[in-house]
């Protein structure tokens, strides 16, 4: 073989190598080409044995450019060989794919009552306003449910038609069941010394008729604070912090002068319709705001009850009902379907 | 309280609209509930003069009218037996439209046209009357738009008047509050009374009390001669409007001017009061009296009646006697205005289940200063609606003078209470404007001090922070700065009984279990089903004085009557895969103490399936190990450690699938199936579990801080052994030979089989147990876990006959 020659053979094998790779379909075939190029036996073997017969001074020259043309087509093989590794596996693929639109497998999951979850977001916003959380007993005792919150003797709340009494063992008996969570302001204001910052969730029992609105057993959440220096200001001002919270920051917040037994001043507190935003429609009754709460200055009598200078002290009391915040924000239309436990109702809300 | 603006107007020259004055109203403290608007539709209505009346060819009852409607003459056809030439009527011309929407056209009627319609009082709202047309004054003009000449067309405020003011359940109280509010005057009539020079009246009627604490001021008048018959239209028309219902001249005008200015007034005839003397008393034991509503009343001394030397007659403040009423063919009229005090007229009217317009007045405290103004305002109207003579001078017994409250604001004080810097001027100028009188500012301990004379229509004004309450509503809450309470260092949040609370309802839900909120009430008869052995009477249960119904008479002992209720409501609407819990109280008498004991218990239930079949998983069926599932969870993840099963003990549980767990001899509860037969009686499936833990003592053996244990580096080994064994030995007795024998390489003992049958023989069945071993310090050697192994397994065969299944 002279120089000549053997540089001829060695393009024309660089030459059909890149035609060939390119055609390649199968790995069978690559493996043969790999043989026929790379094998013991194979054309760049083969000129490496030629390469012998060159004179001394072209074998360098030669060699080097043998080398060349062997790890070009060593490079080639390769990604020939992923090209059509990669595509025998997409087929592989995609004969293996499934329905993804089979239901997944998952363990049963329960939910927590509405009415809990609504007292654990009142429970937390008042958290975060530094309050602790004080629970008081179902069944209570005139003095702690009515006399001590400065209700009198004769108010009509406290009538057998609105309040139930508990049935005496022989001796007169003064239990009820408790118609508010107001009883905790005493029970913890009789044990406790201010500064108090306490919400008291629990359940309330009246003696109504049930309705859309009305059952015999409902859920409140009771706050006050107890401290100097509180002020209507400051009741006002915690009052809509938590409206924004649990309605939404853009609805608006109103304190109507009421009157309460236990408070004084009082205020019913109303947050504008979130249906109509303002301008009347029949969840608001054309007024444009939702009453949501009942609220005031804790009665300076109140205080006389559990020994309280009420120059020294001041302090304020809020109640709100639970069932009605979960009928307004979830625009529930009758909050009796919280108390019958349907599984329908349960799982979707 | 319904409100007429109409009528208001009387009293303050309101320049506003009523949606404006509504929100005023709301704003300081005075709920409107609604404002209707009356009469609004009410079109092309006209004053009529009925010129000639003859009788219709073709029909004996109606008769064809010619009528005046001002400038023009109508053909009217009419059925009313009262028409006549010379009446004023009213008439629906055509395009007429009547209360409710009614329209009136031309229209034929037996062969004649009518164009339009004569009215009566009952077509054109203004009362009851429909045998007739209604007769108008003849004051009126023909072609007079009538809804405006009655004041048909009104707008009526509906408030919600809180029972700490009786001064607004009165027009004159709601104007004074409108005049406050918008700054405007009040104006108040001032009856001009005609009387007779004699005789007078103290020569044919006395007065005398006999009980000055119930009644400390009785106040009467006297007028002769009157007829009785309906009132003026306009008064009938502010009467429907207010939402009373006219009677008769005499009976309109006593509600009338009670409605106008609060103070309930009653009118006996006169000539039925024996010798003219009453005597203002409270009742004798067994005393009785018939009451205008025709019932025979069982009379108490702890009421006050208005007598006379004959006996009762009337009922003080709530309700007049039948005999003493005034009737059609009264001529004499005796007006009683009083006070009574509040707590008794509220006391009594409770009692007899007797409530009016006058007691709910009564009760909540009428002003004994305003009697003699209420009693001439209505001698007046009588006068002028009734006929009569009005006898000279009044009676005036008041043997007790209720004085008006005095009262101090300090200003400073309410500045600091209400969080708004006021001044002395201003806080007397709010004060001022509803008739409070400031007789001094002064300088007292560092504050400035208004000295106020409350008027005696505001009872409820006793003390500094009523006058408080008065500043801020007037002043406007809108008007005070919203802050937050200083911090003063504290910090909020759950105690640890309550995050842990908390986070058993999240394992619960997790769980897959759904949460419910059941009544605190329950029926007996649930509790004896639950309980057979609680015999009706015994004193183990709270009972309710004053039930709403059977179903709800006794406070639950357990939380069951509510967990299977639910299931029981959800089977009955085809709901499955029923798994619910409840967290509440349950109730316990003490003895000797008012309050009942009252723990706070888990409960859980669940019945039928636990999953439906699925596209690639068969149904599960809830069984005893569904529960213990629910109940290792919650001992695993309350780090309960040490915990052991008992038998149970609640009589509602099957004895053979239910266990009470217990640590350390403390009983945490029971769990398990329910008794054939009580599942059947709550109509609930009958492989239906229930679960009730005391909440106390779950957490008073929960480890709140899990010790940590080192659990190294190095690969855990899992070996499986299958056992033979008797068919009476427990699990647990497996387990726990297992677990002594493995020592402190053993760390998890799992069991995956559990099979009976022909390959181990009859008598016996077979577990099998995954044993899982790791050192914290080394990786373990094949021999050292055969060594552990070998040890377990001898154990077994010693210790309970347990041998290697092959």
């Amino acid at each position: 073989m002279d120089a000549e020659s053997g540089y001829r053979e060695l393009e024309n094998i660089a030459r059909r190598a890149v035609e060939t790779l390119q055609a390649v379909e199968t790995l069978e075939d690559l493996e043969h080409l790999r043989i026929e190029f790379l094998g013991r036996s194979g054309s760049i073997a083969r000129l490496f044995q030629e390469l012998r017969e060159l004179d001394s001074s072209e074998r360098p020259a030669f060699g080097k450019r043998l080398n060349e043309v062997k790890k070009e087509i060593e490079s080639r093989l390769e990604a020939r060989e992923q090209e059509l590794q990669s595509r025998l596996e997409g087929l592989r693929m995609s004969r293996e794919s499934i329905d993804i639109t089979l239901p997944g497998r998952s363990e049963k999951l329960g939910r927590k009552h509405l009415i809990t979850r609504i007292i654990e977001e009142i429970e937390d916003i008042f958290i975060g306003m530094g309050y602790q959380l004080q629970e008081g007993p179902e069944v209570e005792t005139d003095y702690y449910n009515f006399e001590a919150l400065n209700t009198p003797e004769w108010h009509p709340a406290k009538s057998l038609a609105d309040t139930f009494y508990v049935e005496a063992d022989g001796a007169k008996s003064t239990a009820l069941l408790r118609t508010h969570t107001s009883p905790v302001q005493i029970r913890v204001m009789e044990s406790r010394k201010p500064p108090l910052f306490i919400v008291s969730p629990g359940k309330a029992y009246r003696r109504d008729v049930p309705d859309a609105s009305h059952t015999p057993m409902f859920h409140q959440v009771e706050g006050f604070a107890v401290d100097r220096h509180i002020t209507l200001g400051d009741l006002k001002g915690t009052l809509e912090l938590f409206c924004h919270e649990i309605f939404g920051a853009e609805r608006e917040v109103r304190f109507r002068p009421h009157f309460f037994p236990f408070t004084e001043p009082s205020a019913e507190v109303d947050v504008s319709c979130g249906i109509c935003e303002g301008s009347g429609c029949r969840l608001c009754k054309q007024t444009g705001w939702l009453e949501i709460l009942g609220a005031g200055m804790i009665d300076p009598n109140v205080f006389g009850y559990v020994g309280y200078d009420p120059d020294e002290y001041s302090g304020f009391a809020f109640g709100v009902g639970v069932e009605r915040i979960a009928a307004l924000k979830y625009r529930i239309p009758d909050i009796r379907i919280l108390l019958e436990q349907d599984f329908r109702f349960l799982q979707s809300i | 309280m319904r409100v007429p603006l109409s009528w208001l107007r009387d009293y303050v020259d309101i320049d506003i609209p009523a949606e404006e004055l509504a929100d005023r109203l709301e704003n300081t403290g005075t709920a409107v509930e609604s404002i209707v608007r009356t009469g609004r539709e009410l079109q092309n209505i006209l004053a009529g003069l009925l010129l000639e009346c003859s009788p219709h060819p073709r029909a004996d009852r109606l008769k064809l009218c010619r009528v005046d409607v001002g400038g023009r003459v109508a053909d009217i056809v009419c059925g009313a037996p009262n028409a006549a030439a010379g009446m004023k009527v009213a008439v629906a011309v055509p395009g007429a439209v009547l209360p409710g929407g009614r329209r009136i056209e031309r229209a034929e009627m037996m062969g004649v046209t009518s164009e339009g319609m004569l009215l009566s009082g009952a077509e054109l709202g203004v009362n009851d009357d429909t045998a007739g047309i209604l007769e108008l004054p003849a004051e009126v003009a023909p072609g007079e738009d009538i809804p405006s000449y009655l004041g048909l067309a009104d707008e009526v405020l509906e408030l919600e008047i809180t029972p700490n003011r009786p001064d607004c359940l009165s027009m004159i109280g709601v104007a004074r509050e409108v005049a406050a509010i918008l700054g405007l005057l009040l104006s108040q009539p001032l009856p001009r009374i005609e009387e007779e020079t004699l005789p007078e009246i103290t020569e044919l009627a006395t007065v005398q009390i006999d009980d000055p604490d119930l009644c400390s001021r009785y106040t009467a008048r006297m007028i002769r001669g009157v007829t009785i018959g309906p009132s003026p239209l306009w008064m009938q028309t502010r009467l429907r409007a207010a939402g009373v219902r006219p009677i008769s001249n005499v009976v309109d005008i006593t509600n009338y001017v009670m409605l106008e200015c609060g103070q309930p007034l009653h009118a006996f005839d006169a000539r039925r009061i024996h010798e003219g003397h009453i005597i203002v008393r409270r009742a004798k034991p067994g005393e009785r009296m018939v009451t205008l509503d025709g019932a025979t009343r069982e009379l108490d001394p702890e009421m006050l009646l208005i007598t006379d030397p004959a006996g009762p007659i009337a009922l003080a403040g709530v309700m007049g006697g039948e005999d003493s009423e005034v009737a059609d063919d009264t001529t004499d009229v005796l007006l009683e205005s009083a006070h009574f005090k509040p707590t008794s007229i509220m006391r009594v009217s409770r009692m007899l289940g007797l409530t009016s317009e006058a007691s709910r007045r009564f009760e909540r405290g009428s002003d004994p200063s305003g009697t003699a103004w209420a009693a001439d305002r209505a001698i007046e109207l009588m006068r002028a609606y009734a006929g009569g003579q009005i006898l000279k001078g009044t009676l005036d017994a008041r043997p007790r003078v209720i004085e008006p409250a005095r009262l101090g604001l300090r200003v400073q004080r309410a500045s600091r209470l209400l969080g708004v810097e006021l001044d002395a001027s201003t806080a007397a100028d709010l004060l001022e404007s509803i008739d409070i009188r400031i007789t001094e500012t002064a300088e007292e301990g560092g504050d400035s001090v208004l000295h106020a004379i409350v008027p005696t229509f505001r009872p409820d004004l006793e003390r500094e922070i009523d006058l408080v309450e008065e500043v801020a509503r007037l002043y406007g809450y809108s008007r005070i700065p919203s802050t937050l309470p200083a911090s003063r260092g504290r910090y909020g949040g759950l105690n640890q009984e309550q995050r842990e609370l908390r986070s058993i309802k999240r394992l619960l839900e997790a769980a897959g279990l759904f949460e419910v909120v059941t009544y605190g009430f329950t029926a007996e008869r649930v509790l004896e089903r639950l309980k057979p052995g609680m015999a009706r009477g015994e004193p183990d249960v709270v009972r309710l004085r004053n039930p709403v119904s059977d179903d709800m008479a006794v406070m639950r002992t357990t939380l069951l009557p509510g967990l299977l209720s639910v299931l029981d409501y959800n089977l009955r609407r085809r709901n499955t895969e029923l798994g619910i819990f409840e967290v509440g109280r349950v109730f316990f008498p003490r003895k000797g103490r008012d309050l009942p004991e009252e723990p706070l218990k888990l409960g859980c239930a669940m019945g039928g399936f636990w999953a439906q079949k699925q596209w690639d998983r068969e149904a599960r069926e809830v069984d005893f190990y569904t529960i213990k599932g629910i109940v290792e969870v919650l001992l695993e993840r309350l780090n309960i450690k040490g915990w052991e099963l008992l038998k149970a003990q609640s009589p509602w549980l099957h004895p053979g699938k239910s266990a009470a767990v217990t640590v350390h001899g403390a009983l945490l509860g029971e769990f398990g199936e329910l008794k054939p037969g009580i599942a059947e009686a709550f109509e609930v499936k009958p492989n239906t579990q229930v679960l009730e833990f005391d909440a106390a003592a779950l957490l008073a053996v929960a480890e709140h801080l899990p010790e940590f244990r080192e659990i190294g580096r190095y690969p855990a080994v899992r070996r499986d052994i299958a056992l033979v064994m008797d068919e009476g030995i427990a699990q647990a007795e497996v387990d726990k030979v297992i677990r002594k024998a493995g020592g402190s390489l053993l760390r998890e003992i799992g069991m995956f089989d559990l099979y009976r049958g022909e390959q181990v023989g009859k008598g016996k069945k077979s577990m099998a147990f995954t044993l899982t071993y790791f050192s914290e310090d080394r990786t373990l050697e094949e021999a050292e876990i055969s060594q552990v192994e070998s040890a377990i397994l001898d154990a077994l065969e010693r210790e309970l006959s347990i041998s290697v299944r092959s």
